[in-house]
């Protein structure tokens, strides 16, 4: 037995392609003309010889084929696992550089972590309002249908329950349709009884969403058809908080406004919508809705998913049709074009003012990103400087370029990554902050986490970053001059020409962005400022208030009501410390509102008059004098106007817009009753500072008891907490059963409602002031390297009788110019981009001159600091030894 | 030339290469030789599936290939097995080992003919 030759190694398998397909072919070969002389050793004819080899051997071509199909593959993989590997060393090779250099290291790593981190946080909040807020399939695909009713001013309302059943027949445009509506109800038999929110639901609400029960069961879509049915789908929060996470809780029971309702289920952890839902209920279907005459009762949101297929304008189109039908069907409805129904993405509608703050804010982020990148960009091209040796001996050992810049660009990658694991950490403190800051208004911030999403984001900003700083500086340096660099060896090489325009680049760069993002910052700043300064036409210091409900069970009939809200206001105005004390349907800042249409009897409507629509406000007690609410004309509402005919109050853009310069005093008004105005009050804003006016009516609550909640409004200069304490228990004496729930003082309503201004102006001030301070860093450091490269420079000027003040001069004149090209490229962009900011200003616009004229003036300033402290460091320069040190 | 009598089963031509090759590098046609001469010309291996199954289990790492010179100063392409290609052998060897017995069983049982 002949042992195999041991082969000598001539060269690697080819990787080409021609390469490969002649390597099978070499091989084939080599086979059968090992046969071929095999058979003619034993005798066959060359020809013969040959033909049975190739007879023996098949298919040559087909097999030749299969073979270089397969070895390409194998090369793929060999030269993937090769370029691993080679990034593995370069990988090893950059930690060991890093911990060569640690401060540099830190600086680069901290200062990309700013920008990572900044990114990862507005992310994800981004992610939890906008991309993800629901763990619902398909949740993009969702709309909310809802209508305006131009004529009436009356925007996004919701739809009634008629409309919602003839929407829920509309198979052909929607493939799954559900609605809610929004409600509350009184908790009793748990302790101190408390308000708890209760979403009633129509139609399959959690088959759309494709929730599951995290315990129990839910109840079926025909619920709301089956009268009597009493259950409940407790939140997971509720679950938690009221039934002690108990899975024995299914099949209790909870009292709800005096009435047993047994819970069923439980919603998953993540299923948290609406925000504040913490139990589920059918919503009843009565017949007595779906008569046309309450048509006009807007209580329904409607969520529908729209058949797979059609487009948003086919839906809109669908709508529109339905329009006109209602129209047909039921007399009654506003002119066509006057009502209009409309689908909003749900996600969008989830997000409601906070999209444009986080879009606005990505944006952001995305700047603060650039500049730390700018900043570090800088810093590698200063190294690679200094490293030129280092660099010129790999290459002198036969890297060749495209491995130079490789190597390097691995490097950035490392530097990167480190800066965005320590960024993960620096998003999870700035997303800390932002939710902490804002989560008691918004709900929807409360539960923003980390996910894998965030993650992946996170990972390509890293990608980016490297690739932004990086690129530049490593195909600079791997231009290296062998020569120059290694016989060069007592410094790095210093910067060429090309080099240092990259570092005053990058300085433009900074400058320019830095700006954009003060403007940014100064512009919410300003106009929240603006905001603040509007006047919501009442007096918010020392008011506090809370709302109460009284259950329909225990409080049938009006004189119930009447002869409780009449105690409850004999028994607050008598503790002392109290000023003031009233009640109202719609406190402003509390949220909602009820308009209706109104007449004016004898007065035909002028020909630009808005509708005769106004808000109800139903008060009680001192109302007026417990807001600060001035009253303009006429009379507060007396005992007197109990009884007999109606007095009614209207505010003052009502009287202006209907009565001009005429006495309104006197005037007959009809609005849900017929009544005469006895007197005109201030306007006041009712929902957000800077809404546009809506004219308002104010009831007298003896002639409209219908009403069953109610805010009460106490003015007192004690503090809030006490006046708190004090009113509960009052309510507490009067019914042990009934909870006080949203107690809040009247600056915290306002305060509250201006959250969106309040989260974009911190936030953007808070990166403003981060990319300050980067791009300060940023000018320091280039100028001081740039005068440093130049000390010979600076040392012949001096040796020939130039002063340090013109050698300060000189390097302050280089930093500045650069100072004015990034600030006016700032400008520029900034007037290009500024509109995506318009919708979260106030009464001051993106371009608004004094800003920019403030925040150019500012940034100059800063540059000039950062650059005058290198700037007297070169001015002082010995002559002597900066000729001789070199 | 004699006929060969026996057809290859399917599926043990990778094992036959694997421990052709743990006695030491050889080109495609060696592989082939070897066979032949240590069977008798008994076993007929379809030349045709030689390579491509040479080729795969190269690809799957089992097998390193390099070119190099034969004894009379060819040039031809050598395959090796690596560690894991070893590691197969074994498997595979244990595996073809379990499969004889099992078949050996059947067949070893007596029978109604």
């Amino acid at each position: 037995m002949s042992s195999a030759p041991r082969p000598r190694r001539v060269f690697r398998i080819p990787f080409s392609r021609s390469a490969l397909r002649t390597g099978v072919d070499d091989e084939l070969r080599f086979h059968i003309e090992g046969r071929i002389e095999e058979l003619m050793s034993k005798g066959l004819s060359r020809g013969d010889a040959e033909r049975e080899a190739r007879q023996r051997f098949g298919d040559v071509g087909a097999i030749e084929r299969e073979l270089v199909v397969m070895d390409r593959q194998s090369m793929r993989r060999r030269s993937i696992r090769e370029q691993l590997s080679a990034l593995a060393f370069d990988a090893r090779y950059a930690l060991r550089g890093m911990g060569r250099r640690p401060l540099y290291t830190a600086i680069v790593v901290v200062t990309l972590a700013l920008g990572i981190g900044a990114n990862t946080a507005i992310f994800s909040l981004v992610n939890a309002v906008l991309l993800h807020p629901l763990p619902t399939p398909g949740l993009d695909r969702l709309v909310v249908i809802r209508e305006d009713i131009l004529g009436l001013n009356l925007l996004d309302a919701q739809l009634s329950p008629g409309e919602t059943v003839d929407l829920f027949a509309r198979r052909d445009l929607f493939a799954a349709t559900a609605a809610q509506s929004g409600g509350s109800m009184n908790l009793t038999g748990q302790g101190e009884p408390q308000r708890v929110a209760v979403v009633r639901t129509f139609g399959d609400y959690f088959g759309l969403f494709a929730v599951r029960p995290f315990v129990g069961r839910f109840y079926r879509p025909d619920a709301s058809t089956t009268p009597g049915t009493r259950v409940v789908v407790a939140s997971y929060g509720f679950w938690q908080q009221m039934l002690g996470g108990d899975q024995r809780a299914i099949g209790r029971s909870v009292e709800l406004d005096g009435i047993k309702f047994e819970v069923i289920g439980v919603l998953p952890r993540d299923f948290q919508y609406p925000r504040s839902a913490q139990l589920y209920a059918p919503f009843l279907l009565d017949p007595s809705w779906l008569t046309p005459e309450r048509r006009n009762s807007l209580n329904m949101t409607v969520i529908a998913r729209p058949r797979d297929g059609l487009s948003a304008e086919q839906v809109a189109t669908g709508l529109k049709m339905e329009v006109v039908r209602w129209h047909d069907r039921y007399p009654g409805y506003d002119t066509a074009g006057q009502f209009v129904l409309h689908a909003t993405p749900f996600v969008a509608y989830l997000a409601g003012d906070l999209r444009a703050v986080l879009l606005a804010l990505m944006g952001a982020v995305g700047l603060v990103l650039l500049i730390a990148c700018a900043n570090v960009g800088s810093l590698q091209l200063v190294l690679a400087a200094r490293r030129a040796k280092e660099i010129a001996v790999r290459a002198a050992l036969g890297a060749g370029r495209a491995t130079i810049v490789r190597w390097l660009l691995v490097e950035s990658l490392v530097l990167a990554i480190a800066g965005g694991v320590l960024g993960i950490g620096i998003g999870v403190v700035i997303l800390r902050l932002v939710t902490r800051l804002n989560a008691a208004q918004y709900r929807l911030l409360t539960n923003v986490h980390l996910d894998a999403r965030v993650f992946a984001f996170t990972a390509l900003v890293v990608v980016v970053a490297a690739l932004l700083f990086g690129v530049v500086p490593a195909i600079r340096a791997a231009r290296v001059d062998l020569q120059d660099a290694l016989k060069d060896s007592a410094r790095g090489s210093s910067l060429s020409f090309a080099r240092h325009r990259f570092l005053q680049g990058s300085v433009v760069v900074q400058v320019a962005l830095t700006l954009m993002l003060l403007l940014a910052s100064a512009l919410t700043v300003r106009s929240l400022a603006r905001v603040l300064d509007l006047d919501p036409g009442f007096h918010a210091a020392h008011v506090t208030t809370m709302q109460l409900t009284l259950p329909r069970a225990r409080y049938a009939n009006n004189a119930a009501r009447i002869a409780f809200y009449n105690t409850l206001i004999d028994r607050l105005r008598a503790i002392p410390g109290l000023e003031s004390v009233g009640l109202a349907s719609y406190l402003p800042f509390a949220g909602g509102t009820d308009s209706s249409p109104f007449e004016l009897p004898g007065r035909p409507a002028a020909p630009n008059e808005p509708p005769r629509h106004a808000n109800t406000e139903v008060i009680a007690g001192d109302y007026f004098r417990a807001m600060g609410i001035p009253i303009l004309r006429g009379r507060n509402f007396t005992a007197a106007d109990a009884d007999g005919a109606e007095g009614m109050i209207v505010d003052e853009y009502l009287a202006k817009s209907f009565f001009g310069n005429e006495d309104p005093i006197g005037k007959a008004i009809i609005h849900n009753n017929r009544g005469t105005i006895v007197g005109v009050v201030r306007s006041v804003t009712q929902e957000y500072l800077g809404q546009a006016p809506h004219p308002t009516i104010y009831h007298y609550y003896p002639q409209s008891p219908w009403l069953s909640f109610t805010t009460a409004v106490v003015r007192s200069s004690l503090p809030d907490e006490q006046v708190a304490a004090l009113a509960r228990g009052a309510v507490r004496d009067l019914d042990p059963q009934l909870p006080v729930f949203d107690m809040k003082s009247m600056p915290e309503r306002i305060s509250a409602s201006l959250t969106p201004r309040r989260l974009a102006m911190y936030v953007l001030l808070g990166f403003a002031a981060l990319s300050l301070a980067l791009s300060v860093l940023g000018i320091y450091g280039v100028i001081s390297y740039s005068t440093a490269q130049r000390t010979q420079e600076i040392g012949i000027r001096m040796a020939l009788g130039a002063n340090p003040r013109d050698v300060t001069r000189m390097v302050l004149r280089d930093a500045m110019i650069l100072a004015v090209l990034g600030v006016v490229a700032g400008g520029v962009l900034f007037l290009g981009v500024g509109r995506v900011l318009s919708s979260v200003l106030y009464g001051i616009g993106p371009r608004d001159p004094l800003t920019i004229a403030l925040g150019v003036v500012v940034l100059a300033g800063v540059a000039f600091i950062a650059a005058y402290v290198p700037a007297r460091r070169a001015a002082r320069v010995d002559p002597l030894v900066a000729l001789r040190g070199e | 030339m004699t006929a060969p009598d026996l057809d290859l089963l399917r599926g043990t031509l990778d094992l036959l290469i694997l421990k052709t090759l743990s006695w030491g590098p050889m080109h495609g046609l060696a592989v082939l030789r070897w066979i032949e001469d240590v069977t008798g010309q008994r076993l007929q291996i379809e030349e045709g599936a030689l390579y491509p199954a040479l080729h795969r289990m190269e690809q799957r790492g089992w097998l390193d290939a390099e070119w190099g010179y034969t004894e009379r100063n060819r040039k031809a392409k050598f395959y090796r097995l690596t560690t894991h290609g070893r590691r197969q052998l074994t498997a595979e060897l244990s595996k073809w080992s379990r499969y004889t017995e099992a078949v050996g069983l059947v067949l070893a049982r007596q029978g109604a003919r």
